[in-house]
């Protein structure tokens, strides 16, 4: 084809080759769309370091999506904490620890914890970040209060982080406690008593007397009390 | 349409339309004529699609004044592929309206039909597939330009699409700190 067209320079002081192909053109909306479509959050971050343009088309990206995974890919507490704040209209996240070790701290939870979609959110996986203790997890989920199902399983939270979802999510009809050592009774009857609608509970590896379960359904006796570990979908596996 | 046939002299080549013809001609902003299945183009584009239906299709060449002729023969010849090589259905209902289903992956001749454009024609292609309504290949044409971008730092990015980088020194600095942990080889 003929170039007939002259293309406008956009700045023009660099003479050399002539305008090459030109993706700043294309719409805001169809460069946040292009951006959509990377599988990865780390190519994602990376556009979001070209230009202040990319940038804002980055975000725009994100404040269509319903789901957010960080399962499997590195993350850092500021990466995971703007990525979460620029999806406003986030339901489900899920910041498991990925396969390269855990790198969302406190620090990222308490900075995620204040991101406009957390009311609203009804999924969160915190499975096995062995860095964040009930200091974050406790700022994280007062906010949650849609939070329906919460994977907490393979961390080091105690009973401090346990009546802070007993006292803020009200909706939360299931959550994965699954080797959660330092949980005791008292954490569980607190959330049994005020989750009333509770309907499964996933205890295994807990260091909990199986006598106290009865406990529990005696508060809730419809409560499924499940043992077997439901985290095959994080990647691990555990052998029984 | 009969009576206009004698002026149009230039546009010999084209066909005289039937009534019920099965195909649309299409006229690009530089004045060329192209030849598209009215079946295909109503179904893949939703801007043409409505203009089949409300009449507003000139036999003598529907004016897109919006689109080169490079862009609508590629438009044209992916309608025209589409519509000999694919069982309609899955395809259309795989089209994703921004994140609300999940992207489903270009084809074999996607792929083909794609990688040959230059940067150029892909984004021109991409302008007039947004501008016709053409959700599939916006999908797929986005799809490409995005695996551009895989893997490359924003340095790579902005040679690879020669982007002027407009972040002072001190936010570049912030940048490269947050990104740190992405720069980390497996």
């Amino acid at each position: 084809m003929e170039k007939e067209q002259q293309q406008q320079q956009p700045g023009g002081d660099d003479g050399g080759a002539a305008a090459e192909a030109d993706i700043e053109r294309l719409p805001a909306d169809i460069l946040a769309h292009v951006l959509s479509l990377l599988p990865s959050f780390r190519d994602l971050s990376m556009a979001g370091g070209v230009s202040r343009r990319w940038r804002r088309a980055v975000e725009r990206s994100l404040a269509s999506r319903r789901r957010l995974s960080f399962a499997g890919q590195r993350t850092g507490d500021d990466t995971a904490a703007r990525f979460v704040h620029a999806a406003v209209n986030l339901r489900d996240l899920d910041i498991s620890r990925s396969c390269w070790g855990c790198i969302i701290t406190d620090e990222g939870l308490i900075k995620i914890s204040s991101a406009d979609c957390i009311g609203k959110l009804t999924s969160i996986s915190l499975w096995g970040l062995a860095g964040i203790t009930d200091k974050g997890v406790v700022q994280l989920v007062s906010r949650a209060y849609s939070l329906q199902h919460l994977n907490i399983g393979g961390t080091f939270i105690t009973d401090e982080s346990l009546n802070a979802v007993a006292n803020s999510c009200t909706n939360l009809k299931s959550i994965i406690l699954w080797s959660c050592r330092h949980v005791t009774e008292a954490g569980l009857v607190a959330l049994v008593n005020k989750c009333r609608r509770l309907e499964c509970i996933n205890v295994g590896g807990m260091r909990v007397p199986p006598e106290s379960f009865v406990s529990l359904l005696s508060i809730s006796p419809a409560l499924q009390i499940r043992s077997i570990p439901q985290i095959l979908t994080a990647g691990v596996q555990v052998s029984s | 349409m009969e009576v206009d046939k004698g002026k149009g002299e230039a546009e010999e080549t084209r066909k005289v339309a039937e009534a019920d013809r099965d195909t649309v001609t299409l006229k690009s902003s530089d004045g060329k004529l192209f030849e598209v299945s009215k079946e295909a183009a109503a179904r893949l584009s939703t801007v043409l699609a409505g203009m089949i239906a409300g009449g507003s299709i000139d036999d003598n060449g529907t004016d897109l004044k919006q689109i080169g002729s490079e862009a609508l023969e590629n438009v044209v010849d992916y309608c025209n592929k589409h519509a000999n090589s694919i069982p309609s259905a899955a395809l259309i209902s795989s089209s994703i309206s921004f994140n609300t289903a999940p992207f489903k992956e270009p084809e074999e001749w996607e792929r083909k039909f794609v990688d040959r454009l230059s940067h150029d024609a892909l984004f021109d292609l991409v302008e007039a597939a947004n501008f016709l309504g053409m959700e599939r290949l916006l999908d797929v044409t986005c799809h490409k330009i995005s695996e551009m971008m895989k893997g490359k730092s924003p340095d790579q990015i902005r040679e690879v699409f020669n982007i002027k980088n407009d972040y002072t020194k001190e936010e570049l600095e912030e940048i490269r700190q947050e990104l740190a942990w992405a720069f980390y080889d497996d």
